[in-house]
């Protein structure tokens, strides 16, 4: 691999770029005019918010989407659109956000197969290579273990090293520290620097500002699917970022409503789900949230919080344990709203109508059906009201789900959840994938709800999020609470620390 | 619950399924031209098969009652997400409870008679649907093979039953008596083989559409159909739903089964009488876009293909095995259109669900 010096001027040719890509999806412009250009030995920050094209951009680069108009071009050399074989041999590895390896191979089985290997393959060959080629950056794997026994950084070495065993030049990293811990992300920094130093070109797509001030040479900002500005990280404060990728000044923390706390709403008493996730098991878990509060649930992701939040929705059934909603006047059985982590899979019926989204949980309700039959007059108005007070822009009520957008369909879920007032609101992952608008609404929702006196279990992967709305703050990892911080107590570092304490990056 | 909308892709549907028709027609022409027939006559033939005389409609007619009702069946089953590929076996088997009654119970006025027969065939598919259904919700097997191969095992018994305990006194014809006057319909139109029983096809398909559009428990069914996890996770009990429909289409197919037997010349229990209505019925689904009002148009097509192709093989010699591969043709350009359509109509969705990739104007996209 040529190693050209990390301090290339600007003339050196781009190992990667990309001109004028365009993309469009029906009225939607994903990619519009995308110029981009990273250098051998430089690490390019592409930061945008969910939805600003980042994902478009990379399956574009990556050869899985064919752009509209536009070219992308390796070395100099142009690729073929919509080729992903051209792009790989051409250098370009990708790693995933959601982690492309057949769980039940080893780490050597899974880059043979990545090698595009037919019929008899070199494995002790291939293993020499993975742990040489690991122990030169700095990236310890174990070649002979099933990967779904490994934990989840480990397995994105393996990506990476898949990346590098097939001689990428170009390294595309998507979200890489959604799944890490704090303490996982410092070593993957350390391995992206020496990787730059060796003279890959890297790209890491990131929405989170500290990342990029962490390792990143440049940074190009897109926003509504245009690039916005390409500028030297070293120069620019990160509230300049920020206004970059939002359009308009953030304030970084919402006024969060203080509400004298009610009656305890949930219950949770030693709760427990055996092996949620390979042989680890969930709980026991213990919690209590009061009417006028939020409990945020922060982790890294797949420590647990999913299931948890899937148990007191009662979605999915306990080993042991107990959940007990309360009415929030105190007494009596309470109700459950949920707003689930995956609204496509759990939250919604694509196929169907903005009614029928809407009515999945009231359908059964007097006021909407007598004897079994529906009464359409009295549902058309409940939705037209429904759509009218959640701001759903959509065509008519008779639209299939399938074509909102997905702050649209995110209002849909919250509409149909708060109808009738839960006592306690199950919001996991509310803001996931939604732009700064849908993300505000849905915030003033969760508020609103906690005025009213609502309990709510918040489960979120962005801390940002948690300690915008959180009254109190758990903390999850390797499947337990490991701790309970009043908001006021905590800090980013605390919690950073309570995630990586036993969480499995950091005890296999 | 639907209007404009759904109205303008149900139209799309429709549009799609005509066409795919015309254009199977237009190949099965193209294949008796090119061996060598008259196309001429083998039309006219064809033609006359279906209207040619009272009893060419009427047995036109005669052959579109099982095929809506199977359909039907299908709808019912595969809108809640069930793949109900056992109709066949379903009408086996409501067509043998329906002649055990209509044999063996003898002095009841037709007012009785006739609908418990009937009912004995709802029955009859019910519980051959019912094994299905068990085993897939507690045992968890795929219901698509464990319709499939039900259909096999009543095939056999319905044979062991004709030749052996059900067979006629002589024991020499390997079917059944007739069953009693009191359990057979009556003739609907004189010298042709229809009967009364086509009122059941009014019932039924009023009735599916109905409940599917207008009913909580329709709605529960097109819910659990759409999305099984979103429905289990807001309270609608997807098992039983998915029970419940299989259960219910196979009823279905069974009072098909009763009146291959009820409303038949013979009136009796012979081996295969279920006749590919069950596959067929399948067929006519896919073409009614799982829509049981469409059901109606789709299955008279496909009655008059089966009647007409009879008729054509007898006058020009051309096999009528011509008409499967029509039907076979229809089936492939209806689900290869459908792919079509679903893959333009998916554009959006698609980019909705990899990042919403939108022009981010304040707020004016959520």
């Amino acid at each position: 691999m040529p190693a050209p010096s990390r301090t290339s001027d600007g003339a050196a040719p781009a190992a990667l770029s990309a001109r004028a890509v365009t993309k469009r999806y029906g009225a939607l412009l994903a990619n519009d005019g995308i110029d981009l250009d990273v250098r051998p030995g430089e690490i390019l920050a592409l930061l945008g918010e969910n939805g600003a094209g980042k994902s478009t951009l990379v399956k574009i680069l990556s050869g899985l989407v064919r752009p509209d108009s536009g070219e992308v071009s390796v070395g100099g050399a142009p690729l073929p659109a919509g080729d992903p074989q051209a792009a790989r041999a051409a250098g370009i590895g990708v790693v995933h956000q959601h982690f492309m390896l057949v769980p039940d191979m080893t780490a050597t089985e899974n880059v043979a197969l990545a090698q595009g290997t037919t019929g008899r393959y070199d494995a002790a060959a291939i293993r020499a290579r993975l742990v040489e080629i690991g122990e030169r950056h700095g990236m310890r794997v174990r070649p002979d273990v099933p990967v779904e026994a490994l934990p989840v950084g480990e397995r994105q070495r393996i990506e990476i090293l898949k990346c590098l065993l097939g001689d990428a030049r170009v390294l595309l990293l998507d979200e890489p520290s959604a799944v890490l811990s704090p303490a996982e992300w410092d070593r993957l920094a350390e391995v992206l620097a020496e990787l730059a130093a060796a003279g890959l070109a890297i790209v890491l797509i990131t929405h989170k500002l500290g990342e990029i001030a962490a390792v990143a040479d440049r940074c190009t900002v897109v926003r509504g699917g245009r690039v916005v500005d390409t500028v030297e990280v070293g120069a620019t404060p990160p509230e300049e970022f920020a206004r970059m990728m939002v359009g308009r000044d953030v304030v970084l923390r919402t006024e969060r409503p203080v509400v004298p706390p009610g009656p305890v709403v949930l219950h949770v008493d030693g709760l427990t789900l055996a092996r949620y996730r390979g042989d680890r098991d969930l709980g026991p878990v213990d919690l209590r949230v009061r009417g006028g509060e939020v409990l945020g649930v922060a982790g890294v992701e797949g420590n647990g919080q999913s299931e948890l939040a899937d148990l007191v929705a009662g979605v999915r059934t306990p080993t042991a344990g107990t959940v007990t909603v309360t009415a929030r006047t105190g007494g009596g059985p309470g109700r459950t709203g949920t707003i689930a982590e995956d609204r496509h899979c759990d939250g919604l019926a694509l196929p169907l109508s903005v009614t029928d989204n809407l009515m999945m949980r009231a359908i059964g309700e007097p006021a909407f059906s007598r004897a079994g039959v529906l009464r359409p007059g009295r549902i058309r108005r409940h939705c037209a009201d429904l759509v009218a007070r959640f701001d759903v822009r959509t065509t008519g009520l008779d639209t299939p789900v399938a074509s909102l957008s997905g702050g649209n369909q995110q209002k849909i879920v919250l509409a149909r959840e708060m109808h009738g007032e839960p006592d306690l609101l199950v919001a996991a992952q509310p803001t996931r994938g939604l732009d700064v608008g849908a993300i505000e609404f849905v915030h003033a929702q969760i508020n609103a709800h906690k005025t009213a006196g609502g309990a709510t279990l918040l489960v979120s992967a962005e801390l940002d999020e948690i300690f915008a709305l959180s009254d109190r703050i758990a903390v999850m990892s390797s499947g337990r609470v490991v701790a309970v911080l009043d908001a006021a107590d905590a800090t980013r570092d605390r919690i950073g620390e309570l995630m990586a304490a036993g969480a499995e990056g950091a005890t296999p | 619950m639907r209007r404009l909308a759904v109205d303008r892709r149900a139209l799309r549907g429709a549009a799609v399924s005509l066409l795919a028709v015309v254009l199977a027609l237009a190949v099965s022409l193209l294949v008796i031209a090119l061996s060598g027939a008259p196309v001429g006559d083998a039309a006219r033939a064809m033609w006359d098969g279906v209207f040619g005389s009272p009893a060419q409609f009427g047995a036109t007619l005669t052959k579109f009652v099982p095929l809506v009702l199977a359909a039907v069946g299908w709808v019912v089953a595969s809108r809640a997400g069930r793949l109900n590929v056992g109709l066949e076996g379903q009408i086996l088997a409501g067509g043998t409870t329906a002649a055990v009654v209509g044999l063996h119970l003898s002095g009841l006025p037709m007012a009785v008679h006739l609908p418990l027969a009937v009912l004995a065939g709802a029955a009859g598919g019910a519980a051959l649907g019912g094994i299905a259904a068990w085993l897939w919700a507690r045992r968890g097997v795929n219901d698509f093979i464990a319709t499939l191969l039900l259909t096999l095992i009543m095939t056999q018994i319905v044979s062991w039953l004709a030749n052996g305990p059900m067979e006629e006194p002589t024991g020499t014809l390997g079917q059944s008596s007739p069953v009693a006057d009191s359990a057979r319909w009556p003739v609907l139109l004189a010298r042709t083989t229809l009967r009364w029983d086509i009122v059941l096809v009014v019932v039924v398909v009023l009735a599916a559409a109905y409940v599917l559009r207008r009913t909580v428990v329709g709605y529960r069914l097109r819910l659990t159909g759409a999305n099984p996890s979103a429905a289990k996770a807001t309270g609608t009990r997807t098992r039983l739903v998915g029970v419940g429909a299989l259960c219910t289409s196979a009823a279905v197919a069974g009072v098909a089964g009763s009146s291959l037997v009820l409303a038949a010349p013979a009136g009796n229990l012979a081996p295969g009488f279920s006749a590919n209505y069950g596959f067929d019925g399948i067929v006519v689904a896919l073409l009614a876009r799982n829509n049981p009002l469409a059901c109606i148009p789709a299955a008279l097509l496909l009655a008059a293909l089966r009647q007409g192709g009879g008729l054509m093989e007898a006058r020009v010699g051309i096999s009528s095995g011509l008409v499967t591969a029509t039907q076979a043709v229809v089936i492939l350009l209806v689900t290869g259109s459908a792919w079509l359509v679903e893959r333009r109509r998916s554009r959006r969705p698609a980019a909705t669900a990899a990042e919403q990739p939108a022009r981010v104007t304040e707020g004016a996209h959520s």
